[in-house]
């Protein structure tokens, strides 16, 4: 299994999110595996479709958005936090 | 399957993720939290008794047992209650639902509720009826497939108190000297196993199935064996106590991101009549009784949004209220509110 790349300031955003707290290193990697397990591989397709750079802090700031959208599907979490990535950045 | 075979084998997974979480296991990977809740194995949106905040109002019903009015009567429903968490363990370190395959999840509720009936068709508008439930709750799921998660419930252990309201007594009283003030009140354990899954028919649907079934640890059943201010045993103890049931649900895409889904959701359960007097020519029975709810809801896994639920609901079967489960065929409906934070 893939290892996060997600890098550390944009993990401890996420993370302070959900616990309100910066927790220890241990557990942010953790956390930041758990997004990473559950989100990426959809923020990666989404992102080369639209011709968005997928950068480790772009993919982590949509992976952060991603876990707070509601619903009970991930995949489905992960489209929408890209789409609003999309929207962001201007990208039709 | 008998209750018996099917309790011991749905408790064996949760057994065995017990003994997984050692020390060790649990400094390693998993995710412990004290009462901070997580969306494991939500009650279906129709189950007829979740421990949850609900009102159901404007709200019709069948005619009671003792009524004085006879017909349909405008009788509203409310329902308090929360599922408390107080442990969760998980290899899932988000913190909200199990995000991909081969995250799981295990934790420990009390589920605590009322349920209440107030008839306003009757002289001063009486409560007919009150329930009272608090138990413990071990709950379990898995994210074993990739677009599908698998679940188990077991309360090993729930207490029922139910509580005729005091006007319906003195009016059953005065008009019906055969009346009788039964105490139905009991212990029970409950098991319940979930299959739910996304994408359906189109990204961001919800589907659910459920099966259950419950029974009283009492040997006498779901009811005392003689009369509120008796020692003697009038009463015919329950005897077809186990009921099962069946549950299916489908919520349909959102139609913007953070917008509330439409769903249909039934839950059927065999229930038992109550027969405080049974005879060979007079035996227990057993009717269907299904829920139905059409309405919206918010998305699973959000917070902050007070207004979880709009609904119509219509139901029919046996009587839920206390001992008023002797009546079959009972129906009511209305417009549903569900609140929670």
């Amino acid at each position: 299994m893939a290892v996060s790349d997600y890098p550390g300031r944009t993990v401890l955003v996420g993370f302070f999110v959900r616990n309100q707290e910066a927790g220890t290193k241990e557990k942010r990697d953790r956390f930041s595996q758990s997004l990473f397990d559950s989100f990426d591989a959809t923020i990666v397709t989404e992102c080369n479709k639209a011709g968005i750079d997928a950068s480790a802090r772009v993919r982590a700031s949509i992976a952060v958005m991603a876990n707070n959208a509601p619903g009970g599907n991930s995949a489905a979490k992960a489209r929408r936090a890209v789409a609003a990535y999309r929207e962001f950045k201007g990208i039709p | 399957m008998t209750p018996l075979r099917a309790r011991s084998g749905l408790f064996a997974p949760v057994l065995l993720l017990a003994g997984m979480v050692t020390p060790a296991a649990a400094q390693d990977g998993l995710k412990i939290d004290f009462l901070k809740d997580r969306p494991f194995y939500e009650p279906l949106l129709a189950e007829p008794r979740p421990a949850r905040t609900m009102l159901l109002i404007p709200a019709w019903s069948k005619e009671f047992p003792d009524s004085v009015n006879k017909g349909a009567r405008f009788a509203w429903q409310i329902s308090l209650g929360d599922e408390l968490p107080i442990l969760t363990l998980s290899n899932d370190h988000s913190g909200g639902a199990l995000g991909s395959k081969g995250k799981w999840g295990l934790g420990l509720w009390v589920p605590l509720s009322f349920h209440v009936i107030e008839d306003f068709k009757d002289e001063s508008n009486p409560i007919v009826d009150t329930d009272y439930r608090f138990g413990f709750m071990t709950k379990f799921q898995c994210h074993c497939f990739e677009t599908m998660k698998l679940g188990a419930r077991f309360v090993p252990w729930a207490h029922e108190s139910t509580h005729l309201g005091d006007e319906y007594t003195i009016f059953a009283q005065q008009q019906n000297p055969d009346f009788e003030r039964i105490n139905v009140s009991h212990e029970d354990w409950e098991y319940g196993i979930s299959l739910e899954g996304g994408e359906l028919f189109k990204d961001g649907d919800m589907w659910k199935l459920r099966h259950g079934g419950k029974q009283p640890w009492n040997s006498g059943g779901y009811y005392s064996n003689h009369l509120l201010g008796s020692e003697e045993p009038d009463l015919t103890p329950s005897r077809k106590n186990f009921e099962p049931s069946f549950g299916v649900e489908y919520r349909f895409a959102p139609r913007r991101p953070a917008s509330r889904q439409f769903y249909l959701s039934a839950d059927l359960r065999h229930q038992l009549i109550y027969n405080y007097h049974q005879t060979p020519e007079n035996p227990e029975e057993k009717q269907w009784s299904i829920n139905v709810q059409v309405g919206t809801a918010v998305q699973e896994d959000t917070r902050g949004t007070p207004l979880k639920q709009l609904f119509f609901q219509i139901s029919r079967g046996v009587n839920p209220y206390g001992q008023l489960r002797s009546q079959r065929d009972f129906w009511s409906a209305g417009l549903g509110f569900v609140f929670g934070l």
